[in-house]
């Protein structure tokens, strides 16, 4: 554990300094932040302890890294494995978990467990370093650091506990911002500009893309002194988002982007009122009430009216009907929180009591809490198994572990349903075909396998599924029989199919899979090697 | 009286404040539903009483007749003070057998013989056709074959109950107070609990 935390703390110590150095000059404000923190990542992980995953995403991201780890490399990722079939970024982020898990060697499942707590404390810090960057004033900077810390967007954004490429990109942009809004000199600000393009696109091709042109259009904005004054402003803030929404419904007409990402895409496209929806879950009537009042502080400077030009233009792209749309609130969640706190700040601007500003703080903190605990449940509920939300299964963490002390990497593969086979995957670091992203050809192949009439034909269809990326021969090919694989079994071919559908929680044996497994073990002759109450592990073995 | 003007005005804000913020807390969408973790399934109230289920699974046993339970570790003790009988409904696929080794339910043979596999031990099926069977034990065990894990109920009275294998119910023919549940993670764990 402690290996697992110091790996994590570690990859988040330039975040955790960087967002430091910006609050220098009142230092004592991260204490609250980081005990707030501590008090919303237990509420996040009350039913979820250590190392329980419940980000789905590292199992991808994990594949990567062991290959990486294993002295593999290439700038993208499909190049080093057949899970990304579609590049949204370059290897760096991996490149950087290799970096300390190679000197750590932590848990990879513990790892995991700190790094988004890291997440959700620099996110939490940075938005702090930006709104006591805007008003200087300690009251607001800490609104806005609760609203960060209990404001989980659930649904694609994911900005605060889920470590992941887009998340450390916005993270990244939100202090690139905050030390922007610093540089008077131009080529400052162009050299910052430039650094962060280096590292936020690499990192995340288009939501680091959208974060430097951000940055750009802050830097032109204040430069030319559009935003001074109010009435450009107003025309800009009432105009802007407009042109974006239609000129992205537009393009999202002309193309087909439901193809993109192999049908993933229309997974990823939601209408307005679904995004309502996913807004009122996150953030309640919170919005509704502080982000009309902010526009009354708002007016008043110019660095906040050309954020909230910033903020306009995020929810133009946001709300059109285009695939992964959402996607750039990961970058404007950080506006949204600014200026609902700077809604709260403006009302109590006239309060000079200390205690009545701690009994908002308070009143804020515990509604947020509240908020935030009704969102998490219902997100977490389908992962309940045992009396535990996570994405695996002591099961099948046991069973990843069976395989790492028993088999060679590099002459195993792994076959199963899409879930199973990308948590072993990235748990043992032995192949499978596409682990979660596998192809159609190989889902068919596994269908087909399982309703074969002899040995040899069960044999012969699932040795048909191989590495896409790594041809090198396998002699051993473990089919892994879980209970997720028979739930997956039973699905309709079109879900089969479907790269968005997955038996996503654990599941165990029922008396009916086990009458399977054992029919399966006996009709096709196969040599189980691992068993427990959730997966079987049968070996095919010889000259393949 | 300034300072009085000025206390009155800030006791005003944080009222006005407090209530923006309950008004914003009054979006939220869903208030989380109680429901009880227990090994595998859940336990919790809905229109017709209380059920034990898992997610998804579309099977679910029904405590209709037992306003209330506890929870402990992984038992559930259903209760009443009411002195009518209750009845406990189960789903169509569900087997049940008792601590004799008496199967009341009629599941296809394949499930028997797995069940015996599991068990290890050959269950003996009811002697007669009929369609409400009597029970020998009150000592029962559940288990649905689509599902993981098994219940181990415990009528907790001397009279014996019936099972109305037309209706998927237990139906207790006198008062009962209480019956206790206790979830199982696998079927063979019930092995040693079968004379």
């Amino acid at each position: 554990m402690i290996r697992a935390f110091l790996s994590a703390f570690v990859l988040f110590l330039p975040l955790l300094m960087w967002a430091g150095f910006l609050l220098r000059e009142k230092k004592w404000v991260l204490l609250p932040i980081v005990v707030l923190s501590v008090v919303a990542y237990s509420i996040w992980r009350f039913q979820s302890p250590y190392p329980a995953p419940l980000n789905w995403d590292m199992w991808e991201h994990q594949t990567i890294i062991n290959h990486i780890l294993q002295g593999q490399f290439a700038l993208l990722p499909s190049a080093l494995s057949d899970t990304f079939r579609f590049n949204g970024y370059t290897t760096l982020f991996h490149v950087l978990i290799a970096g300390v898990q190679k000197v750590f060697q932590p848990d990879i499942l513990g790892f995991w467990w700190f790094a988004d707590y890291f997440l959700l404390l620099t996110s939490a810090l940075a938005t702090t370093a930006l709104m006591y960057r805007i008003t200087k004033r300690v009251f607001p900077t800490l609104v806005a650091g609760v609203f960060s810390l209990f404001f989980f967007e659930s649904s694609v954004v994911y900005a605060t506990l889920l470590f992941m490429p887009q998340t450390v990109v916005a993270v990244l942009w939100v202090l690139a911002l905050t030390t922007l809004m610093s540089c008077e000199k131009r080529s400052s600000a162009i050299w910052l500009i430039l650094c962060s393009a280096f590292i936020l696109i690499p990192m995340h091709f288009i939501v680091g893309a959208a974060g430097v042109l951000l940055l750009i259009a802050y830097r032109f904005l204040e430069e030319t002194g559009l935003t001074k004054r109010v009435a450009i402003f107003i025309t800009g803030m009432l105009t802007l988002p407009v042109i974006l929404y239609f000129g992205f419904a537009r393009i999202s007409n002309i193309f087909h982007l439901e193809s993109l990402n192999f049908g993933e895409a229309t997974a990823f496209t939601q209408t307005l009122a679904e995004k309502l929806t996913f807004i009122q879950t996150w953030y309640g009537f919170f919005p509704l009430i502080f982000l009309p009042i902010s526009i009354y502080e708002v007016v008043k400077t110019e660095k906040t009216r050309t954020l909230w030009i910033l903020l306009t233009l995020i929810i133009g792209v946001v709300s059109a009907p285009f695939p992964y749309a959402m996607k750039f609130y990961t970058l404007g969640r950080y506006l949204t929180i600014i200026f609902m706190a700077s809604g709260v700040s403006m009302l109590t601007h006239k309060l000079t009591n200390f205690s009545g500003k701690i009994i908002i703080l308070g009143c804020i903190t515990i509604a947020t809490a509240v908020l935030f605990y009704t969102n998490i449940w219902s997100w977490q509920l389908p992962l309940v198994f045992r009396s535990q939300a996570s994405y695996v299964s002591s099961d099948e963490y046991n069973a990843s572990k069976f395989l790492v002390d028993h088999y060679n990497k590099t002459t195993t593969f792994i076959v199963s349903d899409p879930s199973t086979q990308s948590i072993m995957e990235a748990l043992t670091g032995i192949e499978s075909q596409g682990g979660v992203y596998m192809n159609t050809t190989s889902r068919l192949s596994i269908s087909q396998a399982f309703d074969s009439q002899t040995p040899n034909q069960f044999i012969r269809t699932i040795t048909t599924i191989t590495d896409t990326i790594d041809r090198s021969p396998k002699s051993i090919y473990l089919v892994v029989v879980s209970a997720r694989l028979f739930q997956w079994l039973d699905s309709t071919p079109q879900e089969r199919s479907d790269i968005a559908y997955n038996i996503w929680g654990p599941q165990s044996f029922s008396l009916e899979d086990r009458s399977h497994l054992t029919d399966l073990v006996k009709t096709f002759q196969l040599k189980t090697v691992y068993k427990n109450e959730s997966l079987a592990i049968v070996e095919i073995k010889g000259n393949l | 009286m300034n300072t009085m003007k000025q206390h009155l005005k800030e006791i005003g804000l944080v009222f006005i404040l407090v209530v923006l913020i309950l008004a914003g807390l009054a979006g939220i969408q869903s208030w989380p539903k109680k429901e009880t973790s227990v090994g595998y399934y859940f336990v919790s109230r809905n229109t017709f009483g209380i059920a034990i289920y898992q997610k998804q699974a579309h099977a679910s046993v029904q405590f209709d007749g037992y306003p209330s339970f506890t929870l402990s570790g992984n038992t559930v003790k259903f209760g009443t003070s009411s002195t009518e009988s209750a009845d406990i409904n189960y789903s169509r696929d569900d087997i049940i057998f008792d601590d004799k080794g008496t199967l009341y339910t009629e599941p296809p043979t394949w499930q028997w013989q797995e069940l015996n596999r599991e068990l290890g031990v050959a269950l003996t099926k009811y002697s007669s056709d009929t369609r409400i069977v009597t029970l020998n034990s009150n000592h029962l065990f559940l288990v649905n074959p689509h599902l993981a894990g098994a219940l181990e109920l415990t009528l907790g009275a001397d009279k014996p109950a019936t099972i109305s294998r037309d209706q998927d119910k237990i139906s207790n023919n006198v008062k009962r107070t209480s019956v206790t549940v206790i979830v199982h993670d696998t079927v063979s764990e019930l092995s040693n609990k079968i004379l």
